[in-house]
C-alpha cells in the first residue's frame, strides 16, 4: 500500500528524525560502555521498529522512541555472553527518561530550514549542484544529467553523497546558533532542558 | 566509521530506488544488504524519510519563514498536500512499496513475540526465528527463514496466505498451524482448518487440524494424526510456557535450550533417560534445573554460563 507507505514516511520524517540527536545525547551520557556505532546501529535498527507499528496509536513518539531504543540495548545486553557489569547498572538507569526535554515544542522552524541550508551549502559545488537541480527545481536524473553535461551515474553518485551527508548530520547536535545553552537537535527545533531558560 | 559507511551504502539505495525498477541482481543484492545486520533496514527507512522530507524543504526554501512555520505541522492540509506532491513527482514510488511491504521479523533466544499483520492474521514467534512477511495484492507470502512460528490465519479467499520453510510450500486460506524447522526437517502442525502443504516436487496434500505433516528432503510427505492435547502441550512456547509430560529429562533439557543462552548439561546418561512433568517458563533454563533436580534427586551447579544437573553425591 504505497499511499499508507508514503503517510508513515512523513510521520518518521515530522516526529522520529528530529528527535533523533536527543536520543543519540541521551544514550551517551547514560551508557557509557557502549561505542558510538553501537549506539548508532541502535537507534537505526530503531526506525525498523517502528515501521510496523500503527503509528495513529502512538500519542507520544517521542517517548516512544526512548523506549524502543532502551528495550534495543536491553535485549542486546541480554543476548550478548559478555557484558559490562557497569553497562547492566547503565541500562536499569534507562527506565527512568529523566532528563527528557520538555515536550513543549518551541517554534524554531526557521532554524530547521537554516540547518539544512547550512549542509547543502557545505557539499562540493558540483554535488551541491547536481542535489539542488534534483531536489528543488525537480527535474529527473536525466534531465539533471543533460543540463550538467555528465552521465547518469555522476548524478547518481552526487546524489547519494549530498544524501550520505546529509543522513550523517542528522545524528549530530546542532552547534551554531548563538550560544544559547539549549539542547537542539538535528532539525534545528530546540527544547528548554536547563531552568536557566525559561521561555 | 559505522555510521558515515551506513549512510553510505543506505544514500545509494535510497537513490537507487528512485531512479527507477531493481533488476531482480540488484533486487537480491539490496535483499541481502538489508539482512546482513538488524539496523538496515531501519537504516532504509530512516534514509526515506529523510530524502522525502528534503522535497518539503526543497518547495519552501524559497518561501517566507512563516510560511515555512505553518508546514512544519506535519497535520496541517498543506503540509500533507506539498508532500504528496512530492511523492508524486517521485519515479518509482512502486518500489518503494515493493521493498519496504517485506517485513522481518527476528525472535533471540529465549524470546517469544506476537506479531499482528496488516490483514489482521497473526504470526508467533518463538525463540531465535525470523520470518519475512511480503504481502502483495494476489497473496500473503511469508517465509520462515529459520525457527518455529505458529500462524492464525483471517480468512481472505482472494489473497491465500502462502508459508514457505526450507523448499516446503504451506498454503491457507483462514486457519490455524504452526511450522517449525529443525534438524533437518520441516514439521507443520496444524490445529484449525485445513492447509495445503507442498514440498518440492510432490504434489500438494490436504493436511487437516489435529494432524502434523513432516517433510524431510529424503522421504515423501508423512502425514499423522496428533492428538489436540498433544499438540497443545508442544505449542506451549505461545504462551511463554513449556510442557513435558513424561518426556526424558536429555529431550527435555534439549528444548529448554533452544530458548536459553545459558545451556543445561547432563554428563550422566542414567539422569538423562529419567521421565519429567511440569510446566515451565520459556527461557528460565535455571528455574527448569532446580525443579528437575528437586524432582530427581539431583543438584545443581553453575559453571560460568553453563548449568550443570548432577546426580546427587556424584564426583566429577
Amino acid at each position: 500500500m504505497p499511499v499508507d507507505e508514503a503517510a508513515k514516511l512523513r510521520w518518521i520524517a515530522a516526529h522520529l528524525l528530529p528527535e533523533e540527536a536527543a536520543v543519540r545525547g541521551w544514550i551517551a551520557r547514560h551508557v557509557r560502555t557502549l561505542s558510538n556505532a553501537d549506539a548508532d546501529d541502535f537507534v537505526q535498527e530503531a526506525y525498523a521498529r517502528f515501521w510496523p507499528l500503527d503509528f495513529t496509536t502512538i500519542e507520544n513518539p517521542r517517548a516512544y522512541f526512548y523506549a524502543i531504543v532502551r528495550n534495543l540495548i536491553a535485549e542486546q545486553a541480554r543476548h550478548a555472553r559478555i557484558v559490562p557489569m557497569e553497562r547492566m547498572g547503565e541500562i536499569d538507569a534507562l527506565n527512568i527518561v529523566s532528563d527528557e526535554p520538555d515536550p513543549e515544542r518551541s517554534a524554531s522552524a526557521r532554524q530547521e530550514l537554516e540547518r539544512l541550508q547550512r549542509i547543502i551549502a557545505s557539499l562540493p559545488p558540483q554535488c551541491r549542484l547536481t542535489f539542488e537541480l534534483r531536489k528543488f527545481d525537480g527535474l529527473s536524473i536525466r534531465e539533471t544529467a543533460k543540463r550538467l553535461r555528465v552521465t547518469e551515474s555522476t548524478v547518481e553518485k552526487h546524489l547519494t553523497k549530498a544524501l550520505a551527508r546529509i543522513l550523517d548530520a542528522i545524528g549530530l547536535e546542532a552547534t551554531t546558533g548563538g550560544g544559547s545553552r539549549h539542547r537542539r537537535n538535528l532539525l534545528g527545533r530546540h527544547h528548554g532542558t536547563d531552568d536557566s531558560n525559561k521561555d | 566509521m559505522t555510521a558515515t559507511r551506513t549512510n553510505e551504502d543506505v544514500a545509494r539505495w535510497v537513490v537507487r530506488l528512485e531512479a527507477g525498477p531493481l533488476s531482480p541482481g540488484e533486487q537480491r543484492e539490496l535483499d541481502s544488504w538489508l539482512d546482513a545486520a538488524p539496523h538496515h533496514r531501519g537504516a532504509l527507512i530512516r534514509a526515506r524519510a529523510a530524502w522525502g522530507d528534503l522535497d518539503r524543504i526543497g518547495a519552501l526554501a524559497g518561501g517566507s519563514s512563516s510560511d515555512f512555520a505553518r508546514y512544519s505541522f506535519a497535520s496541517s492540509r498543506r503540509y500533507l498536500l506539498a508532500a504528496s506532491l512530492a511523492a508524486l513527482t517521485l519515479g518509482g514510488v512502486s518500489y518503494f512499496a515493493y521493498t519496504l511491504t517485506r517485513e522481518v521479523y527476528d525472535t533471540g533466544i529465549g524470546e517469544v513475540r506476537r506479531v499482528t499483520l496488516t490483514d489482521g492474521s497473526s504470526i508467533v514467534l518463538n525463540s531465535a526465528t525470523r520470518a519475512i512477511v511480503r504481502f502483495r495484492d494476489t497473496e500473503r507470502e511469508v517465509r520462515l527463514a529459520r525457527g518455529e512460528a505458529l500462524f492464525e490465519v483471517r480468512e481472505d479467499k482472494a489473497r491465500p496466505f502462502i508459508v514457505s520453510a526450507d523448499g516446503l510450500t504451506v498454503r491457507a486460506v483462514g486457519t490455524a498451524f504452526a511450522v517449525r524447522i529443525a534438524d533437518e526437517r520441516v514439521a507443520v502442525t496444524v490445529t484449525e482448518g485445513v492447509v495445503e502443504v507442498a514440498a518440492a516436487v510432490e504434489r500438494p496434500r490436504r493436511v487437516a487440524a489435529n494432524h502434523r505433516a513432516i517433510v524431510t528432503s529424503a522421504a515423501p510427505v508423512a502425514i499423522e494424526p496428533i492428538a489436540p492435547a498433544i499438540a497443545n502441550r508442544q505449542l506451549a512456547w505461545r504462551d511463554g510456557m513449556v510442557a513435558f509430560d513424561g518426556e526424558l529429562l536429555g529431550d527435555a533439557i534439549a528444548e529448554i535450550n533452544r530458548h536459553s543462552r545459558r545451556p543445561i548439561v547432563i554428563e550422566d546418561p542414567a539422569l538423562g533417560a529419567m521421565p519429567i512433568v511440569g510446566i515451565f517458563r520459556v527461557g528460565d533454563a535455571e528455574g527448569f534445573a532446580k525443579a528437575a533436580a528437586a524432582a530427581l534427586d539431583a543438584e545443581v551447579q553453575t559453571d560460568g554460563d553453563i548449568i550443570r544437573l548432577t546426580r546427587v553425591g556424584e564426583n566429577r
